[in-house]
């Protein structure tokens, strides 16, 4: 018979613990078909423990000299043998304890895991849900009014306020006829004496013009269809997600880096450097054509407008803080006024209304 | 089996007592496995990092031998990366969100922030406390030897408070609360150990350390002023200030250069004598720490560790933290080096004890980044 010289080869010294207690006895192990037969202890009943259910306590390369086995059926119970020629063998009757297998095991979950979340947030981009939207609703009145006016205040760093007596009323006639569109919501606007043409929404229904716009300005209809479609992004509450969402990431850099909030200071400039999404400037839009039509201001200024300021930035240097950089999209704009139905519509503003509210800035020194 | 033979052959070992020898067996592997870790957490955009660091912590754990026989890791990753979301969702994120909150609200320089602020390092530090209380008790909770899990019991809220209150005192005594506290802390963590059902004992007292804390702390002094007396006299040296009347005296490129070796030796003079007074504490912590039948032998010297410091710091910074892992297998292997264990335990009474109910791993300790391996 050939056997009996397979049978030495296959029979290694081993140390079992039953898991009981620290004990250790000596144990001889062979490594049969079905899986490792134990024997702890001379003359004491071996058993099996199939390959199937063996773990190792670290991945077992070729090289390795030794390895600590358990058994998922005797929970505690371990096995320890050392001695490469068993290692090796146990390698090939049990290759799932082989370092190539258990880091392919540990590496796929994980790259599924990566794949599904890149896949979620393409969807929540895609259908535009945003945690920081909901977010935004959820800050009280009193927050979102002065958040608002620390922006303002950044925004306005080292430019006046336009506020003659005449051009104030003058605005607030001009905010009080949309008003009656905003659900009750009142909108508080300031003027800055600021040659770049733009206009923003600050948090807390608060918006600001510059001297810029209102000088680009034709006529009232103008300004009332700028000042609407701003009242959409306050409505939507789009400038208090913008700075959640802003904020969620550098307030998270600021205060693990221990800084001094130098970059939390300056979100009033973060904002106006940031275009709002295309989805969010249609939202906008659908507000602002509805407060013009239930206010029968005519919709040509706001269309007209945002398409002139287009047509006299293009070409210009890109990069310059304008209102094509905050408020891009403007021949869908126009495309989506030109398609509404006519309605009777008067101006926005008297004419004596309108040279007050273009001389707002006369209380402000001229700047180039 | 004739019993009479047994009781022969097993004389020594007849109640079960068994003397103990811890030991370092090297794994190979380890800068292969670190490769591996560090693509692999690009790949998975860092998630991986808990699945990487259960890896080497299987390795490191298997490295340490008692009597032959490897320890057994058997954390898992998801346990780690669970562990790390609950606290930066539940504690982290929450407590930046109302910090920016207020910050708009009220300004960075207002009242509040500043309140705000003081509360946050206060509570941080409190965090600290547990964090090294829980990823002990963590560790412990998964660590096997023959099948027998460690433990550590108590209350991480206890620790952490006075980890706390001590720390606050530290200034105010000028340093020289440092052993009583590392002591205290040591007891705390030490007497709550457990192997099996059985305890670990610490009877370590501060006393003994404060003739070489003294010494540590009167030769940082020295080494201060002898510092700035070197950086004065260098720049002397190397270009001596014109004298001119009512002009301040201005530090030539070449001066400030000079005193760069000065500083590089304070540190290393320093370096020097932190090592010594930290090799003094461990070997009087071991000296001190008991288990059942067992005492340990502590053999750490001041040269050894700052070398073990040094060698480790260059490791980190030649491969910008991609060998982290050879660094703390170095660091582990430091420890079992200079580890002797005399006398027997008794391994047939030590049972298993029922599992730790923790199934989240260390989340703080992950997020504080206080773990060092
Ligand atoms: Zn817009």
């Amino acid at each position: 018979m050939s056997t009996p010289f397979r049978t030495i080869v296959d029979t290694y010294e081993g140390r079992f613990s039953d898991g009981r207690t620290a004990a250790g006895l000596p144990a001889t192990v062979r490594l049969v078909s079905q899986g490792l037969e134990i024997a702890p202890g001379a003359g004491q009943v071996p058993f099996v423990w199939s390959y199937r259910d063996l773990a190792a306590a670290t991945p077992i390369g070729r090289r390795a000299g030794d390895v600590l086995l358990s058994c998922a059926v005797t929970p505690g119970a371990t096995l320890f043998v050392s001695d490469q020629a068993f290692v090796a063998a146990l390698a090939d009757k049990a290759s799932h304890l082989t370092t190539v297998s258990q880091r392919w095991r540990f590496a796929r979950p994980l790259l599924a895991v990566c794949a599904l979340f890149a896949l979620a947030v393409a969807a929540l981009w895609v259908a535009d849900v945003s945690p920081a939207r909901g977010l935004a609703g959820l800050l009280p009145m009193e927050l979102r009014r002065s958040l608002g006016r620390q922006v303002v205040r950044s925004m306005s760093q080292g430019r006046g306020t336009c506020d003659t007596p005449e051009g104030r009323a003058a605005l607030g006639r001009l905010t009080e006829r949309l008003a009656v569109a905003t659900g009750g919501k009142r909108f508080d606007i300031r003027v800055l004496n600021w040659s770049l043409v733009n206009a923003f929404a600050a948090p807390g229904e608060q918006i600001v013009l510059t001297r810029g716009l209102i000088e680009q300005a034709i006529g009232p209809d103008e300004v009332a269809g700028v000042l609407a479609h701003e009242m959409g992004h306050g409505l939507e509450l789009h400038p208090e997600t913008a700075i959640i969402r802003v904020v969620g990431l550098s307030a998270a850099v600021e205060l693990m880096l221990g800084g001094n909030g130098g970059a939390l200071a300056n979100i009033g400039l973060v904002l106006t450097q940031l275009g709002y999404s295309r989805a969010a400037e249609r939202e906008a839009d659908a507000h602002a054509l509805r407060i013009l039509e239930t206010a029968h201001i005519s919709l040509q200024g706001f269309a007209g407008f945002f398409k002139r300021v287009e047509d006299r930035e293009r070409g210009s240097v890109i990069g310059e803080i304008g209102l094509l950089r905050t408020h891009p999209f403007s021949a869908e704009r126009a495309r989506l006024a030109e398609q509404r139905p006519a309605y009777p519509a008067t101006p926005a503003l008297t004419d004596d209304d309108w040279r007050a509210l273009r001389g707002i800035c006369g209380n402000q020194p001229m700047h180039p | 089996m004739p019993i009479g033979s047994d009781s022969l052959a097993a004389a020594p070992q007849r109640f079960g007592a068994e003397p103990l020898a811890i030991t370092w067996k090297q794994q190979s592997g380890l800068i292969g496995l670190s490769i591996v870790n560090f693509i692999l957490r690009i790949l998975t955009l860092g998630i991986y990092h808990f699945w990487g660091k259960t890896e080497v912590r299987r390795r490191i754990w298997s490295a340490i031998r008692l009597n032959g026989e490897p320890l057994e890791y058997t954390g898992t990753g998801m346990e780690l990366f669970v562990g790390f979301l609950v606290v930066l969702f539940g504690v982290f994120l929450p407590f930046l969100l109302v910090g920016g909150v207020l910050v708009y609200a009220y300004g960075q320089q207002s009242g509040v922030v500043r309140a705000y602020y003081v509360l946050a390092y206060v509570v941080f530090f409190f965090l600290i406390g547990v964090a090294i209380h829980r990823a002990l008790r963590y560790r412990l909770a998964r660590t096997r030897w023959r099948g027998i899990r460690g433990a550590l019991e108590g209350s991480s809220l206890r620790f952490a408070w006075t980890y706390l209150w001590t720390a606050v005192l530290i200034p105010f005594t000028l340093f020289w609360i440092i052993p009583w506290r590392a002591t205290k802390l040591q007891g705390l963590l030490s007497n709550d150990m457990r192997f099996g059902n059985r305890p670990f004992r610490f009877m370590a007292r501060s006393g003994p350390l404060y003739g070489r804390f003294a010494i540590a702390w009167i030769g940082t002094i020295v080494l201060f002023l002898a510092m700035s007396a070197g950086v004065g006299l260098s720049i002397y040296l190397v270009a001596p200030p014109a004298a001119v009347p009512g002009q301040p005296p201005t530090v030539s490129p070449g001066a400030a250069l000079a005193i760069v070796p000065v500083i590089v030796v304070f540190y290393l003079l320093f370096g020097l004598i932190v090592a010594w007074y930290q090799a003094g504490v461990f070997n009087h912590f071991a000296a001190h720490t008991s288990y059942e039948g067992a005492t340990f032998r502590g053999k750490a010297t001041a040269w050894s560790l700052i070398w073990l410091v040094i060698s480790n710091m260059l490791i980190m910074l030649v491969t910008f933290g991609l060998l982290a892992p050879v660094a703390q297998a170095r660091a582990v292997r430091y420890m079992v080096d200079r580890l002797g264990i005399d006398g027997a335990v008794p391994v047939t009474d030590i049972m298993q004890r029922a599992e730790d109910p923790m199934r989240r791993g260390e989340g703080l300790s992950q997020v504080f980044d206080v773990d060092a391996f």
